[in-house]
């Protein structure tokens, strides 16, 4: 019980403290806070496997949290990324991104450590109803959403199969909303992540959504070659890989639920790392007021490089988590004879490949516009800020360690 | 204490007290003070009474039990904790006016709505409704307000109706008890007109332009209508037709509001139309559910009327663990194999578009 009050405590007092103006003590606190939630989870992971019911909300419907092995390695995977967020937000007037990233540590810990649809609900609920305070667009659609998920829960709890259709098919709706906050749309996929590894883990097979997600995944690929812009071509690529993951969760779901959450793992650190390194380009890019990506490894070879790894790793082509996830995934295949999947895999890696040649090519080739000793200043500025440079490190490192990763299941 | 004993504190005190205002002292706040202290003992005597067992036809003192017929049970004592609530929050508003003489009339309201909540019997709801109409009338006379004459009027008609619907009763069956299910069909059309009448001139909402009068009519009057329309055990489809016919109408007319007494009016006739879908589904999760929504409503009025807009605005959204959460859950769970459903996604749709537009536009 204590462990569950600071597991809550900590992520609570997290968020009342980024309400604050950015101070020394402010920074250190909002620091120290993931650290210790780390010791928290450290704590829970010698206590053991628990439930904790709170208390009954309805006949037969409790709050409850319930701290297994799928909960505890989210929960980890949220603490590691919380860090990693905490020092690039050090510097800098982030304050309602701050805000809304603190909720969204609160309510996803939450999500991931609920034990039934409701306790799920409620962090989904604030989770939601946080983004719709913070970013305002389409808000008409995600409050849809979030009443399509709210009826979905209550068809599960009367009628299960149906329900889980349904609630699967509402945590998909967020990808669509294509212009959403990359931030927003982050914390929506995680948390649907955790919903459909649970549903595979704990519920059925649910060989419907397997096909979608698949053809989802083969039209996703399209759009990511062939898109110039460098954030929108980021969109598609987090859109495809999204998909690609959910695939990944089904077919391990299917065949090897002991590998169930390395697709996950893969995608989250993968994509944190494209992101740090996208934002920081684009962060160039607008301030500059240089219009094409063309040249920029020469002015940026830090964030180029960290970008072109992660999009390598992404692939399978290099030793890393993203290379153990497909190797796992071909062995699959093969073992059972599955063509679709099998092809979807290869035509996923050869794509990302490309996707990354392309954008070394473009890195590596020489600009046409003229870069003036400001701008100049300005890209090693930005590239060697320290803050991301540790950060996106960590979650390079953490992508290599990823080689090792099948220990832990 | 037994429970008897504290039903019978709870109906006589208000009427004890309400002469007894007039004996007081002429200090400025001593009336107001006064009649808030008996408020807070009925409110407290009512959390008591719902704790207790439910209470039905105890009396059995022959002649006198006609008088004396009570019957509390979840929903009655439910309603008389949020309707003693809503009159402290009147008597906050109507604090100005607070004197001796308007204190004794408000008390014996306090008594007559008391009544209606806890009895058992058509003679004494009669009995009851008539003080209801004629103590709202010495109050609004206080106030000075003039608007009320006009629905005094049509009050009295459909009193009028109601004695000659349930004097007809008395002389058919001979019985006295509330019991709507043995009414014949046209003495249960005069009742529903007369009901309609008394409690929702929605027409005549509009025109009481002071807050006091605005939040009686909302929070009370339109409240005691809804209670009585749940205790009858009626069941008919006919209930969930209106009913969904209402909560679509008032949803549609919901998000385009910014004045605070339309959106009173569109979340109470919402109310409404849930309480006859309740009725009409007859399961325990309607109810429950209509409870909640009523909840809602009363929390939703009292801030638009007392504290700002933006204070209310949460409670239009689906945000965990408020009423309208578990109002929506168990509507949805009680209307999930009926057509109802389309009206509870509607109106839940309707309450978070008026979330999301601009609540601190509201007027």
């Amino acid at each position: 019980m204590l462990l569950l009050s600071l597991f809550l405590l900590i992520p609570l007092t997290n968020c009342a403290i980024s309400f604050q103006h950015q101070s020394f003590q402010t920074r250190f606190a909002s620091g120290l806070a993931p650290v210790l939630f780390f010791v928290v989870l450290i704590g829970i992971t010698r206590v053991g496997e628990g439930v904790v019911d709170l208390f009954a909300v309805m006949p037969g419907i409790s709050f409850v949290f319930h701290f297994d092995k799928m909960a505890l390695i989210f929960l980890f995977l949220l603490n590691f990324l919380w860090l990693v967020l905490a020092f690039y937000l050090q510097h800098g007037s982030h304050k309602p991104l701050r805000i809304f990233l603190a909720f969204s540590v609160l309510f996803l810990s939450m999500i991931f450590a609920s034990s039934n649809f409701f306790t799920m609900l409620v962090g989904y609920s604030g989770l939601a109803l946080t983004g719709l305070v913070f970013f305002k667009s389409l808000a008409l659609l995600r409050n849809l959403q979030l009443f399509f998920v709210f009826v979905a829960t209550v068809v599960a709890y009367r009628f299960q199969d149906l329900g889980l259709v349904l609630y699967c098919a509402a945590l998909l709706l967020p990808m669509l909303f294509f212009t959403l906050n990359l931030e927003l749309l982050a914390a929506y996929a995680l948390s649907a992540l955790f919903i459909f590894t649970k549903i595979y883990t704990d519920f059925a097979r649910l060989d419907l959504l397997a096909y979608f997600v698949i053809s989802c995944t083969a039209v996703a690929l399209v759009p990511v070659l062939f898109t110039k812009d460098l954030r929108t071509s980021f969109r598609y690529l987090f859109l495809q890989q999204f998909f690609f993951t959910i695939f990944g969760i089904c077919l391990f779901g299917n065949f090897d639920r002991s590998l169930i959450y390395l697709p996950v793992l893969a995608f989250s650190l993968a994509i944190t790392l494209v992101f740090f390194c996208i934002s920081n380009l684009s962060l160039y890019l607008m301030k500059s007021g240089q219009t094409s990506i063309r040249g920029l490894f020469h002015q940026m070879p830090a964030s180029s490089s960290l970008l072109i790894f992660a999009l390598a790793s992404m692939a399978g082509f290099l030793p890393t988590i993203g290379a153990t996830e497909k190797f796992f995934l071909i062995k699959l295949a093969w073992n059972h004879r599955l063509l679709i999947p099998a092809i979807l895999v290869v035509s996923n890696s050869l794509l990302l490949l490309l996707f990354a040649g392309k954008m070394f090519f473009y890195f590596v080739s020489i600009s046409k516009e003229k870069i003036s000793e400001v701008d100049s200043i300005l890209a090693r500025d930005l590239d060697l800020d320290s803050n991301l440079i540790m950060t996106a490190s960590a979650t390079a490192v953490l992508m290599l360690v990823g080689v090792v990763v099948t220990k832990i299941f | 204490m037994t429970s008897i004993i504290s039903i019978y504190f709870l109906i006589f005190l208000p009427l004890i007290a309400a002469p007894c205002c007039l004996i007081l002292p002429n200090k400025k706040s001593l009336p107001f003070w006064f009649t808030l202290c008996c408020c807070a003992l009925l409110a407290l005597l009512s959390l008591y009474v719902s704790f207790v067992q439910p209470v039905s036809n105890d009396f059995n003192l022959s002649l006198v039990s006609l008088a004396l017929e009570f019957r509390i049970g979840t929903l009655s004592s439910y309603f008389l904790i949020a309707l003693i609530f809503a009159k402290i929050i009147i008597l906050f508003l109507s604090r100005s006016c607070c004197e001796k003489l308007f204190s004794t009339v408000f008390l014996l309201n306090v008594f007559s709505m008391v009544g209606v909540l806890t009895t058992n019997n058509l003679f004494n709801l009669f009995f009851f409704l008539e003080i209801y109409a004629l103590t709202a009338l010495g109050i609004a006379a206080v106030r000075g307000d003039k608007n009320i004459f006009v629905d005094f009027g049509l009050n009295s008609a459909a009193s009028l109706l109601l004695l000659f619907a349930f004097l007809i009763f008395y002389l058919s069956s001979g019985r006295f008890s509330i019991d709507f299910e043995a009414f014949s069909t046209p003495l249960l059309f005069c009742v529903f007109v007369a009901w309609l009448i008394k409690f929702f001139p929605i027409w005549s909402f509009l025109k009481r332009e002071k807050k006091p009068v605005f939040a009686e009519s909302m929070l009370v009057q339109a409240m005691l209508g809804i209670f009585l329309l749940m205790r009858c055990n009626l069941v008919s489809p006919a209930f969930v037709m209106v009913g969904v016919l209402l909560v679509v109408i008032a949803s549609l007319f919901l998000p385009r509001q910014k004045d605070t007494r339309f959106i009173c009016i569109a979340l109470l006739v919402m109310s409404l139309g849930f309480a006859l879908l309740s009725v009409g589904l007859q399961s325990a999760e309607a109810f429950r559910a209509s409870f909640f929504y009523l909840l809602n409503f009363v929390l939703v009025a009292v801030l638009l009327l007392t504290v700002s807009p933006r204070f209310a605005s949460p409670f239009f959204t689906l945000i965990p663990f408020t009423p309208l959460f578990f109002a929506t859950w168990y509507m949805i769970s009680a209307s999930l194999d009926s057509y109802a459903l389309v009206a509870v996604c509607i109106a839940s749709i309707a309450q978070t578009e008026l979330f999301r537009t601009s609540p601190t536009m509201m007027t």
